[in-house]
């Protein structure tokens, strides 16, 4: 009779809980808790866990130098880099400076021009089909390729701006393909809402199109990040050392020269810690932005 | 014009570029303050009549009548407001900028329209869900942001394009009562299109039962139940009566090709 009476309650929290139903069945006899939900301390743990990895994999690389006793010209301790940093430091910020810069600008410039072009692009088909393909042909040419050409064509003394050029072609495109799907994703019945209610061009440029295009501008955005980076290194490379204000690539290239491993290793650290700063930022930017609504910042439920 | 017409489609005719005629002289009018359901088989042309008065698409024969053509309205009021299948809100805004779009695109500013949208949302019931997003509401509930954007606009016709067919029928019961409350309050005209017999008798005055492609008015049927409609109205022996009366005249209309 009991069960039959529970059956019911079991309907019931089912959709809540569906523990209780196994239970209320009767098939247990006793109630069992539900899971009880990951502490927060565990999960707290789980956030340290790759500084934790750093820790290990920097000691064990650490120990191995030592007690393998590694030569410093081919692999310096992490120890030795770390005191590099330090001590090359008036030499090595403005070098950070320097591709920071280029990596900025490059981006920026990217933005710029790419979402009024993406805007160009996705008005008109015939203005698409024309010039998408060279927008292709810009993005599949590597850069390494291309970039001697532009140093050539820009001239030595103006390097920077070479450098910067580099910088924003592998930026550019990411942004504006993106960027112009997005244009052309906005909801039909949308579209047709603002027919219906005779909303001005700029009204659905600014309310329906920019909107819609957003998430599509931010995935690119986050690509042309890291790869705004990557050209401005292989700029960088191309240009060499001779230059007047050297980047952190080409403070690389400079110290291979002198067999200085360990400010090579302390630059390319400096690298490293400039892509995954972009990184981050890019990450938290799209995130602010579209956590709100967009299906792709939705936070899955514990 | 008659001033008791409020829309009137005179041998309407449309033929889409890439081929099918949609519609072939297709003559219905619809009158101030009167609710018309279109009924017909799926594919039949009745969206087609839907984006003919709303001035999304042309005609491309025949003559589209609107009382409302060439006079000046008050500001923040529309003719026309339209609930289409989908709830089509901006998932990007808050319910309450959903509903305030339509006022926002004719350049009313937001305290102006505040008033509106807040009334919207107190007729649809969802005043306190004015600051979430879409996607935290359930799909009942984006259908009554849609019609409350609809009326924001204090419109003379309302366009209802199978608005509630995506919903379970529990849901469906309850937002048409609520629609058939709201509209003996207000008395908008309204254009229900719909596939369901049941639906297209509880709601209306009058039925407009449509052929199969290329779609033209085949029969019309006068219901006479009172305006109060209620659970009662469901199970009364006069609404049976009708809805075999309209579900013959369907099948005829479904078996000529």
């Amino acid at each position: 009779m009991s069960s039959g009476l529970s059956f019911t309650g079991a309907c019931v929290g089912n959709a809540v809980t569906g523990w209780r139903q196994v239970s209320d069945l009767g098939l247990n006899s006793e109630a069992t808790p539900p899971p009880a939900p990951a502490p927060r301390l565990l999960r707290a743990l789980g956030s340290l866990a790759p500084g934790a990895l750093a820790i290990v994999l920097l000691a064990g690389w650490e120990i191995a130098v030592r007690v393998a006793d590694v030569p410093q010209y081919m692999l310096p301790a992490p120890s030795a880099i770390g005191a590099t940093l330090v001590a090359e430091w008036d030499a090595l910020r403005p070098a950070w400076a320097v591709t920071l810069m280029t990596m900025a600008v490059a981006l920026l410039a990217a933005i710029i021009l790419g979402v009024p072009s993406a805007a160009l692009l996705a008005s008109s088909r015939l203005v698409e089909r024309m010039v998408f393909p060279y927008a292709v042909m810009l993005q599949v040419t590597p850069l390494v390729a291309v970039a001697p050409f532009i140093v050539l064509l820009i001239g030595w003394q103006r390097v920077w701006w070479a450098q910067l050029a580099c910088s924003w072609i592998v930026a550019f495109f990411p942004i504006l393909s993106n960027t112009t799907i997005g244009f052309r994703s906005a909801d039909r019945g949308l579209c047709d809402l603002f027919q219906l209610y005779h909303a001005s061009p700029w009204q659905r440029l600014r309310l329906l199109l920019a909107p819609s295009a957003l998430p599509y501008f931010l995935a690119g955005l986050k690509v042309s990040t890291n790869l705004a980076l990557v050209g401005a290194v292989v700029a960088e490379f191309v240009v060499g050392a001779q230059v007047d204000n050297p980047g952190l690539a080409s403070t690389i290239f400079e110290s291979q020269l002198r067999s200085d491993a360990p400010t090579m290793f302390a630059a390319l650290a400096l690298i490293s810690v400039t892509g995954v700063m972009a990184y981050a930022a890019t990450h938290g930017f799209s995130f602010l932005l579209l956590r709100r609504w967009h299906d792709s910042a939705l936070v899955s439920q514990p | 014009m008659d001033e008791a017409i409020l829309v009137e489609l005179a041998k309407v005719g449309k033929t889409y570029a890439n081929g099918p005629r949609a519609l072939d002289g297709f003559s219905a009018v619809v009158g101030r303050g009167e609710f018309v359901s279109l009924l017909g088989p799926s594919g039949c042309g009745k969206s087609t009549v839907l984006r003919l008065i709303a001035g999304l698409s042309e005609p491309s024969a025949g003559v589209i009548k609107r009382a409302w053509t060439g006079k000046r309205a008050s500001p923040g009021d529309q003719p026309l407001g339209c609930v289409f299948q989908e709830p089509t809100l901006l998932p990007w805004a808050t319910v309450w900028n959903n509903v305030r779009l339509p006022l926002a695109l004719q350049g009313l500013d937001r305290s102006t329209a505040a008033g509106r949208v807040d009334e919207a949302l107190e007729l649809v019931g969802l005043s306190r869900f004015a600051r979430a997003y879409p996607r935290e509401l359930s799909g009942g509930m984006k259908m009554r942001v849609s019609v409350a954007r609809a009326l924001a606009t204090h419109p003379q016709l309302l366009l209802l394009d199978e608005p509630f067919a995506a919903l379970d029928e529990i849901t469906r019961n309850r937002l048409n009562d609520d629609l058939l409350t709201l509209w003996r309050q207000r008395r908008w005209a309204a254009l229900f299109i719909t596939h369901s017999i049941f639906e297209s008798v509880y709601l209306s005055q009058r039925v407009l039962v449509m052929s199969q492609q290329p779609g033209c008015i085949v029969d019309e049927i006068a219901i006479d139940l009172p305006d109060e409609r209620t659970m009662d109205t469901r199970t009364s022996p006069r609404y049976a009566e009708l809805c075999r009366r309209v579900s013959h005249s369907l099948e005829r209309a479904s078996a000529t090709p």
